[in-house]
Parts: structure tokens; C-alpha cells; sequence
């Protein structure tokens, strides 16, 4: 397998598992706001659960604040967790799309490009601060061969 | 019309009489804030994620923040109602630090104001009206962000002439 495809591969494998993972975690985290909303629209009225449909944040505090009142903490718990996973699946995602494309040598070959364009444009800024070189001296006139 | 009537009950006040509630909302808002400043994105909108279209709320941290910045057009873009988003949160604020004799006097012109003129309410429905309708695209729809993921089974963008947030 060429060195390419094996990083495409690689990519694609990392893209299905942190889509399933990530699909799956919203759904439940989808399914527990669903949840506290029905409980919000019963509890607060329609403007406070409207608000909680506007800002899920509102509704997941809550709907902590109401968990032991309310019987939602299995729920908050559920979406608590669902919460967590989902930025730990985009860490995770992230870090692992960066190995793979670091051991890509397009990836390598275009750093080491950018690392070399770097360095030259440092070393231009720095020329203008160096003191101007003298101009050159005026060639001697040439002697006559004749 | 029962229904009209639980919808345009007040909340504002209801709201602003919860002490605890504007605390943690607003130490939630200040842990957000953080993260955006440390270009973290803590909080997932869910609908957004599972869509990919902008949720009715979608914008309202980028409208308040260009708001600030005193770019007014491009905040109007993002979310025209960040003005009165930016007005309640003054109310959670000060809800959630003045002396409660002054919050009670506070919530109760609220109640008075809402009752009155069903205003809060009604911004309510707008807000989500304005949510339906940028979903159809009659609006500006600001990127929901590449925290899922689905950024690794979209498209790549060929020429950036286009993402010029118009």
C-alpha cells in the first residue's frame, strides 16, 4: 500500500469511528434535553421552556436545580456524561486527524516548505536592521595599452 | 385560546426572582466565555450538531461580542436580537448581585411591564419565527462551527471568495 493511501485510510477509519461516536452521544444528549424541556414547559410555562429551547444551557441548569425536586437526576447525570464525551470525542478526533497527518510526507514535505519559508523571511527581516554595506569602490580606470 | 394565554404568561419576572438560577447562569456564562477566549468550545449546540442548521440561539455569542466591538451591522447579520439578549442579561446580572428588597422591586416592574405589553413573550415567538426562517435561508446563516464530526465528512472548500460571512 502506497505511503498516501494508508494515511487516507487511516484518516477515513478515525472520520466513521469519531462520527459513530459522536452521533451516538448527541442522540442521548438530544433524547436527556428533551427530557428536562417536557419537565421545564410543565413546571416554569411556555416563556421559560422557549428559553430553554433558545439556550440548552438554561435548560441543563436547570434542570440540575430541579434534579432532586424533580426526579431528573438519572437524566442530568446521562447528559452530564453525554457532555463530556462529546468534547472529549472531538479532542480525541482532532489529536488523532494531527497524527495521521503528521506521518504524512505530503504533510512533511509542506512543513519542512513552511519551516524553510520561515526562516527565510526572519532572515530578510533581519537584513534592513544590519548596518548598509559601503559602495563599492569606483573600478580603477583601466591603464592605457596603447 | 388557553394556549395564547400560557404562551404569553410572563417569565422575565419568574426568571429574575431566582437568585441561585441567575448565579449559575451567569458563572456557566463566565466559564463560556473563557473557553471561547481560549478558543475551546465548551458547549455544543445540540440541534446545531445534529442538523448542521444554525439553532434559533445560533449567532448570539458572536452578534454580542461584534455588538461590543460597536461593529452594529455585522452583530444585526449575526442575530438581530442580541440587543435585547444583551438587555436580560443586564436584568440576570443584576438579579443575581443586588440586595433582594431591590430585585423584588425590580421583578415586579417587570411582571407590571409584562403583563401591560406581553413584550417579553412575544420576543420569545419572534426569536424563534426569526430561528424558522433563517433555517429556510432567508437569512444570513452563521457557520455552526467544526466542533463535530461532521467536518471530516464534509467537502473541502476549493476558494475562499466565498467565506466572506455574507
Amino acid at each position: 500500500m502506497e505511503p498516501n493511501s494508508q494515511t487516507a485510510a487511516a484518516a477515513a477509519g478515525i472520520g466513521l469511528v469519531v462520527f459513530a461516536a459522536y452521533a451516538i452521544i448527541a442522540i442521548i444528549s438530544l433524547v436527556c434535553w428533551i427530557k428536562v424541556l417536557i419537565a421545564l414547559f410543565k413546571k416554569e410555562g411556555a416563556g421559560l421552556g422557549i428559553l430553554g429551547i433558545l439556550c440548552n444551557i438554561y435548560a441543563f441548569i436547570w434542570g440540575w436545580m430541579k434534579s432532586t425536586e424533580l426526579g431528573l437526576k438519572k437524566t442530568m447525570i446521562w447528559w452530564t456524561l453525554c457532555i463530556v464525551g462529546l468534547i472529549a470525542v472531538s479532542v480525541l478526533a482532532a489529536a488523532g486527524m494531527a497524527g495521521v497527518a503528521a506521518n504524512s510526507p505530503e504533510f512533511q514535505k509542506e512543513f519542512k516548505k513552511a519551516m524553510d519559508d520561515a526562516k527565510r523571511q526572519a532572515q530578510e527581516q533581519q537584513a534592513p536592521a544590519a548596518p548598509a554595506p559601503a559602495p563599492a569602490p569606483a573600478p580603477a580606470p583601466a591603464p592605457a595599452t596603447n | 385560546m388557553r394556549w395564547l394565554e400560557v404562551l404569553l404568561k410572563p417569565w422575565l419576572a419568574r426568571l429574575l426572582r431566582q437568585r441561585g438560577m441567575c448565579r449559575a447562569i451567569l458563572a456557566t456564562f463566565l466559564v463560556l466565555a473563557f473557553g471561547t477566549w481560549m478558543n475551546w468550545q465548551l458547549w455544543p449546540c445540540l440541534f446545531a450538531e445534529i442538523t448542521g442548521l444554525p439553532c434559533p440561539g445560533c449567532g448570539l455569542t458572536r452578534a454580542t461580542s461584534t455588538l461590543l466591538h460597536g461593529d452594529w451591522l455585522t452583530s444585526w447579520q449575526f442575530h438581530p436580537f442580541a440587543v435585547c439578549f444583551a438587555l436580560l442579561g443586564i436584568l440576570v446580572v443584576a438579579a443575581a448581585f443586588l440586595r433582594p428588597a431591590w430585585v423584588e422591586v425590580i421583578a415586579g416592574k417587570v411582571e407590571l411591564f409584562e403583563r401591560r405589553t406581553k413584550l417579553p413573550a412575544l420576543f420569545l415567538v419572534c426569536v424563534v419565527c426569526f430561528g424558522l426562517l433563517r433555517m429556510l435561508g432567508f437569512w444570513y446563516q452563521p457557520e455552526v462551527g467544526d466542533f463535530s464530526g461532521r467536518f471530516l465528512l464534509r467537502k473541502p472548500v476549493k476558494s475562499s471568495t466565498n467565506n466572506t460571512g455574507k
